[in-house]
């Protein structure tokens, strides 16, 4: 292992070095605008392992890379508006923008579902080590696992053993750093803008409506729900949702609660992904010693459709239950699976001309 | 008394260890690094994690204290709310131990480990909590917003709560109409340091409504329509520099609105409740508690004639088994053991 202490070598020699390093598959300490990170080749499944074994215990926590700008930045993840938007406006800077990944860096520096996250530092000898370099180098404290944070070299070895102090094979000391917190990480890939689609069902179209206030868009929720409370005696009901933020999703929700009978607050569903009340006995239904349900589910923070299916989505799907299911573009597939044993109410809720107005469209698919 | 809890309501996996109120250790295996803060689901991936990592976080919590489960004289267990996929876990561990040594069971309501949070001790007994029933808990986080009258241990009534979305989910959705990625707590919370809240003001939630109840999604909307109307029109008209200044300030803009809705309602149930019961304990719990532009107002605001508490200890703040095995420790006390054959998770459990 060498230490190079940046105050006394030049620049351009401090590159060349780390460059030569991490062409070798070395791994290299270095200063960051936060705390002392730890690089390797990202590309480099070799010198990643190396990598891993020197964190130690990581369970599965993916790793970031450090890029030198946006462009760089496309060649490895998906960027959308919303990590475009901080990659204009936030970045070089302590922040890790988590995306999509593009699958061109080694396994274990992406996540397990598929996300990586992006860090361009505020830090210009480690962007310049990058540039020269040519590929991502991966950015991750320099300290074990579950370590003290690492602001001086010394705080990294007092805290890792000879064995992982070998591994390290080049360490670019700035000194001290001033204590900053690690960079704050957020995830964009969430906010990625789904492609509008219904998949194969034929949906009848049913009417148009413009609401004008919240509770007008409660009382279409009310009145769907009276149109189609008659098929609960053999089926199951689906409100499949698609609108975006304040569109008024919950609203209709609240509507259809009430038109239910149902006297508890509705309230979001986002962080538990389902919430469920019991309907108290619908009118014109045969089902209510069944005890039906009413299921409200958020697939917004779902990655995939298959986890809905891990909340038995499929086995709920039986007579007398009633969903609605918000963002239901992502899980459109699996509505058509179930499509034999409900019927499927389409909303679309769209902002209208005048800031509070939205419009509503409804199609349906009864089998 | 010990007691071994085990949490697994949401995405981390978790096991402490305490003795009455004191935690011995609190392991907390995150499932998912960038859903840490304020607690994320991901059901797929979080039951197998879960089940992958209980026994692990288990055998290390029981390494760290150098004790064995037969030491334990109770086993208890987070039963709801939260996800039913991941609640079953954490209910199925418990009972396993429970039947393997033959130790009675404490099931704890995961909001209930929240207000606990404010009065759990470290293993040297500190910090010393005083404080004194009735009190009124705010509990606010990803999932939650309600204000709890506790009347004594195990005695508590709802007296507000959200109408639609909880404050921290407000969070994490207005940081998605500004562009800024999930989770949005802690991003907004370090853009708002910078921002200016007057430049774009916006309507408190519910102010003139009379009742404690909370809605963030008029909130929300305002927010939408302030970005549709003023801000996003002008996004490739103004430099970076001022399109980032104009983002910040309307984060500052939205924190200071949600913060005072808050405190709005909490002084308005204050009001109510102190006709019938001497309220002077404050405890505030759940994720959006680590917020600390709200810790200070919510000390500014009230510290003159009430207690204001917070977590203990950071780990305390976040979903973790140290606040169940001291609100646990309490129920032990009242003989409010259950029986396994009936115990199942709820995952709409409230009070």
């Amino acid at each position: 292992m060498k230490v190079v202490s940046l105050a006394e070598l030049p620049e351009n020699q401090v590159i060349s070095e780390v460059v030569s390093v991490l062409k070798s598959g070395g791994i290299v300490v270095y200063p960051t605008e936060t705390v002392y990170g730890i690089g390797v080749d990202a590309t480099n499944l070799e010198a990643v392992n190396k990598l891993l074994a020197y964190k130690a215990r990581r369970e599965g926590k993916p790793m970031s890379i450090a890029v030198v700008d946006e462009a760089m930045a496309s060649r490895y993840v998906e960027v959308n508006s919303t990590a475009k938007n901080l990659y204009t406006n936030f970045l070089p800077g302590p922040l890790t923008v988590v995306s999509k990944s593009l699958g061109q860096v080694a396994a274990g520096v992406a996540s397990e579902s598929g996300t990586l996250g992006i860090r361009i530092p505020d830090y210009p000898l480690i962007r310049k080590i990058v540039a020269a370099f040519g590929k991502p180098i991966t950015a991750t404290s320099a300290n074990a696992s579950y370590k003290k944070r690492p602001y001086t070299i010394d705080d990294i070895f007092e805290s890792i053993s000879e064995k992982q102090k070998s591994l390290i094979d080049l360490v670019l000391d700035a000194g001290e750093l001033p204590k900053r917190e690690p960079s704050t990480v957020v995830d964009t890939a969430l906010n990625q803008e789904v492609v509008l689609r219904q998949g194969s069902l034929k949906l009848t179209p049913v009417g148009e409506f413009a609401t004008q206030t919240p509770g007008e868009t409660q009382q279409i929720g009310y009145d769907l729900l009276k149109k189609y409370v008659h098929y609960l005696g053999y089926k199951s009901v689906i409100f499949a949702l698609q609108g975006d933020l304040g569109a008024g999703k919950t609203e209709m929700t609240k509507g259809i609660g009430r038109a239910l009978g149902i006297t508890e607050t509705i309230q979001s569903p986002t962080f538990i992904i389902e919430r469920e009340y019991l309907i108290p006995g619908v009118e014109g239904s045969y089902v209510a010693e069944r005890k039906p349900k009413l299921f409200h589910i958020d697939t917004w923070r779902l990655f995939e459709q298959v986890e809905l299916e891990d909340l038995h989505f499929v086995q709920q799907v039986a007579e007398g239950n009633v969903f609605v299911v918000e963002w239901a573009d992502k899980v459109s597939e699996l509505l058509e699976r179930v499509s034999e044993d409900a019927v499927i109410i389409w909303v679309k809720l769209d902002y209208g001309q005048q800031l509070t107005e939205r419009k509503i469209t409804v199609s349906d698919y009864i089998l | 008394m010990k007691i071994l809890a085990i949490e697994t309501s949401c995405d981390e996996t978790s096991v402490a260890i305490v003795e009455n109120d004191r935690v011995l250790t609190n392991k907390i295996a995150s499932q998912i690094e960038i859903h840490q803060k304020w607690g994320g689901v991901v059901p797929g991936i979080a039951k197998r994690l879960h089940q992958e990592n209980i026994g692990p976080v288990l055998e290390s919590a029981l390494k760290q204290v150098k004790m064995s489960v037969v030491e334990m004289d109770a086993i208890a267990v987070t039963y709801g709310p939260g996800l039913s996929i991941a609640l079953e876990i954490g209910v199925a561990k418990a009972k396993e131990l429970a039947q393997a040594y033959q130790k009675p069971v404490v099931a704890v309501n995961h909001m209930e480990g929240h207000i606990y949070s404010n009065i759990a001790k470290n293993s040297q007994g500190n910090p010393p909590v005083e404080y004194a029933f009735p009190l009124l808990a705010v509990l606010i986080s990803g999932g939650h917003t309600e204000l709890v009258l506790m009347t004594d241990h195990g005695k508590y009534q709802i007296v507000g709560r959200t109408l639609d979305d909880a404050i921290g989910e407000a969070f994490d959705k207005v940081a998605r109409m500004l562009e800024l990625g999930y989770p949005g707590g802690p991003m907004i919370e370090d853009l708002a340091k910078v921002g200016v809240a007057k430049r774009f003001p916006l309507p408190i939630p519910m102010v003139k409504t009379a009742s404690a109840d909370f809605s963030y999604s008029g909130l929300k909307t305002a927010v939408l329509y302030l970005m549709k109307r003023d801000i996003l029109p002008l996004k490739e008209k103004v430099s970076p520099g001022e399109y980032k200044q104009m983002i910040c300030d309307v984060a500052a803009s939205f924190q200071v609105a949600a913060v005072e809705s808050l405190i709005i309602k909490m002084e308005y149930a204050l009001k109510k409740l102190q006709l019938e019961h001497n309220i002077n304990d404050i405890f505030v719990g759940g994720g959006v508690s680590s917020n600390q532009y709200l810790r200070n107002k919510f000390r500014g605001r009230f510290s003159q004639r009430y207690r204001v508490h917070f977590p203990t200890d950071k780990k305390l703040i976040g979903d973790n088994a140290g606040m169940i095995g001291v609100a646990a420790y309490y129920k032990a006390l009242r003989n409010e053991f259950v029986d396994i054959d009936f115990l199942d998770r709820d995952p709409v459990l409230s009070f």
